[in-house]
């Protein structure tokens, strides 16, 4: 794909998706305030329809099927210029439980829609599938597992999904990267501008360890934790206002174990969304918290608990799509026509 | 004379060589009224189907196809009035989907037999692996009072692989296929055959329904995932009619339905409510 990426332009500046105004209306469709943190912006678009997501060369003797795996960067990028969609950056401490999240909601589809939302296809069967064997029967294992995920580039799986409600059919886009790369912005802020996936997420999903916030000895660490990866994220610039927040409490099966029913545990998580909510609140669009079991190891809740709700948040419309108020400079002039040639504020 | 061909499609033992078997019977020994009727036999394996048409009057078990190889039959076939047409399926080993989706490839010319407008895409109602949960049985054992298992030995842990995965994944795995490249040929009828229907009619549940029950996500993918230009149809087939022999048991099923004296009534079609021994049902509607 690399022979696809957008070229630099050297004529006036536009943007490599045709769908994009920016040089008439000075309005990225992306999202991007400023349009220098567009990756499309001043760029011209490569005319060759790109393969499908995840295409590989034919083996000797036979035909190639398009690959069935998660999607890199460029993929992802295929994937949201071509059709609606829903980019879900979901970022967390080490065994938060994100691959359990990805794989838990991917197996309440085998019984049937998620709430609203109906499963119409994936790009990526093989990866779900690996990510949710260690949670079932054929694995042979006695307690549910997840595999944790690999340093290195941010992967996507892909689901596309049916909002039976409201007919939209969007792609959904789970971004999927080491719980340390995440963790490890707090002392190097900067380092999350190397992650795509924050700058371009219709919803940053912040996932809070039920099971550590439960234990005495780990839960002010990993309040502290979740406080600075957030903050490193403002400070590196990479969360818009055209964004949404989910903080999301993991593990709800095993904090309703507790010996107080987890009433202390969800008290910790109510403070730390009060204070999330004080201190970052205003750089989202909205924040809404969840409580879920995506894959229990216990009977303390149903297999997906809640995992409705969540994907009723990320399948809600981003608000990079919704139309925002231009301002115009109407020049004086005595003929109507020539106030006819306003342009939006920076479009000259 | 207009030739036609459909492409049979399903994973390992799903029937469809049973179904080419009871076809070949059916349509040239008349027994019962068809929609389509046999007029002759194209060059090609025909000792195929004579073959499988033999086991099949003596109620044994087909050889499985890839101990056989694939094999292509074309037989010329009329409507009622109508002109007579070629029509050739290719009766693929189960295991040339298997490699589909695990080894994302598939034989050249499998590839080009795919690219067929109808597709005959056929589900063992009853060999339908589901996904379960280590939690679920987990909490089912104790709930039936059973001890708690050790954890399991790393031996005997079971890493992933693709023939691991549930039916229903790799079946939609292997539509999404169909309707994308290089496979894709625009729009096409689907007719999905529930095989060995008689084992699944006792729960009263139309073929739609029971496919909606023990394949959800297929169900989803082919209400929201399949081109809308695709049309599609579910048969409930039983186109033996119970349990045939094989080469070491003799079943008191088998010896039932050798009983019957005019083998195509061992056949059943269901389908949007009404019932009939006509095979040729859901290939009319294919080469319509």
């Amino acid at each position: 794909m690399a022979d696809l990426e957008p070229q630099e332009s050297a004529e006036s500046p536009r943007c490599a998706n045709p769908d994009c105004q920016v040089a008439v209306d000075g309005r990225c469709i992306e999202g991007f305030p400023d349009t220098a943190e567009c990756p499309q912006f001043g760029r011209v678009a490569i005319m060759p329809v790109a393969p499908a997501p995840g295409a590989h060369p034919a083996p000797i003797n036979g035909v190639a099927m398009q690959a069935s795996t998660t999607l890199s960067v460029d993929e992802a990028d295929d994937v949201v210029k071509e059709r609606p969609s829903r980019v879900i950056a979901i970022a967390g401490p080490q065994s938060a439980g994100k691959t359990s999240l990805i794989a838990g909601l991917y197996d309440l589809f085998q019984l049937g829609q998620v709430g609203n939302v109906s499963f119409a296809q994936s790009f990526s069967l093989h990866a779900f599938e690996q990510a949710a064997h260690d949670s079932r029967a054929a694995s042979r294992r006695t307690t549910p597992n997840t595999a944790r995920t690999e340093r290195g580039e941010v992967r996507f799986y892909h689901l596309e999904l049916v909002d039976t409600d409201s007919g939209a059919v969007p792609s959904v886009l789970l971004g999927d990267r080491a719980g340390e790369e995440y963790l490890e912005t707090r002392s190097n802020p900067l380092s999350a501008q190397e992650f795509p996936e924050l700058r371009r997420a219709d919803v940053l999903t912040l996932l809070v360890d039920g099971e550590r916030l439960l234990d005495a000895g780990q839960r002010h660490n990993l309040r502290s934790e979740i406080r600075q990866t957030l903050h490193a994220f403002v400070e590196a610039g990479v969360v818009r206002t055209t964004q949404r927040l989910a903080l999301v409490l993991t593990k709800l099966d095993v904090i309703r174990k507790a010996a107080d029913g987890g009433e202390r545990t969800f008290q910790g998580f109510d403070t730390l969304l009060a204070g999330l909510r004080a201190d970052y609140g205003a750089n989202f669009a909205a924040v809404e918290s969840f409580q879920i079991a995506a894959q229990p190891s216990t009977d303390g809740a149903k297999r997906g608990e809640n995992l409705d709700h969540l994907l009723a948040y990320w399948m809600a419309e981003p608000m990079r799509y919704r139309p925002a108020s231009m301002v115009f400079d109407v020049p004086e002039a005595e003929r109507y026509f020539d106030r006819l040639m306003a342009l939006p504020k920076g479009a000259q | 004379m207009s030739k036609h061909s459909v492409v049979v499609m399903g994973l390992p033992g799903s029937g469809k060589t049973t179904f080419l078997a009871a076809l070949w019977h059916l349509v040239s020994e008349k027994e019962v009224p068809c929609k389509l009727t046999y007029v002759s036999l194209q060059t090609g394996n025909v000792e195929h189907l004579h073959e499988i048409a033999s086991q099949w009057r003596a109620a044994k078990k087909q050889e499985r196809t890839a101990q056989g190889g694939d094999k292509l039959v074309s037989m010329i076939l009329k409507t009622e009035g109508g002109n007579p047409q070629t029509v050739t399926f290719p009766d693929v080993a189960g295991e040339a989907f298997l490699r589909m989706w695990g080894l994302r490839e598939c034989d050249e010319t499998v590839a080009g037999w795919l690219k067929e407008p109808g597709v005959l895409l056929f589900i063992h109602a009853d060999k339908v692996t589901v996904p379960n949960w280590v939690i679920d049985e987990k909490l089912l054992m104790e709930d039936i009072g059973l001890p708690p298992e050790a954890d399991a030995e790393p031996e005997k842990v079971v890493d992933w692989s693709p023939d691991v995965a549930p039916t229903q994944v790799q079946l939609v795995d292997l539509l999404q296929s169909m309707q994308t490249e290089p496979l894709n040929v625009g729009p096409r009828r689907l007719a999905i055959i529930l095989s060995a229907w008689d084992k699944a009619s006792g729960r009263g549940l139309s073929p739609e329904q029971y496919l909606a029950k023990r394949m959800p996500l297929l169900d989803q993918f082919l209400k929201h995932g399949l081109h809308s230009d695709w049309e599609t149809r579910i048969y409930g087939v039983s186109a033996q009619g119970g349990d045939y022999d094989d080469d070491n048991t003799k079943l008191a099923d088998a010896e039932r339905l050798r009983d019957i004296d005019v083998p195509s009534e061992r056949i059943s079609v269901v389908y949007a409510g009404g019932k009939s021994n006509d095979l040729t049902e859901p290939l009319q509607w294919l080469l319509t």
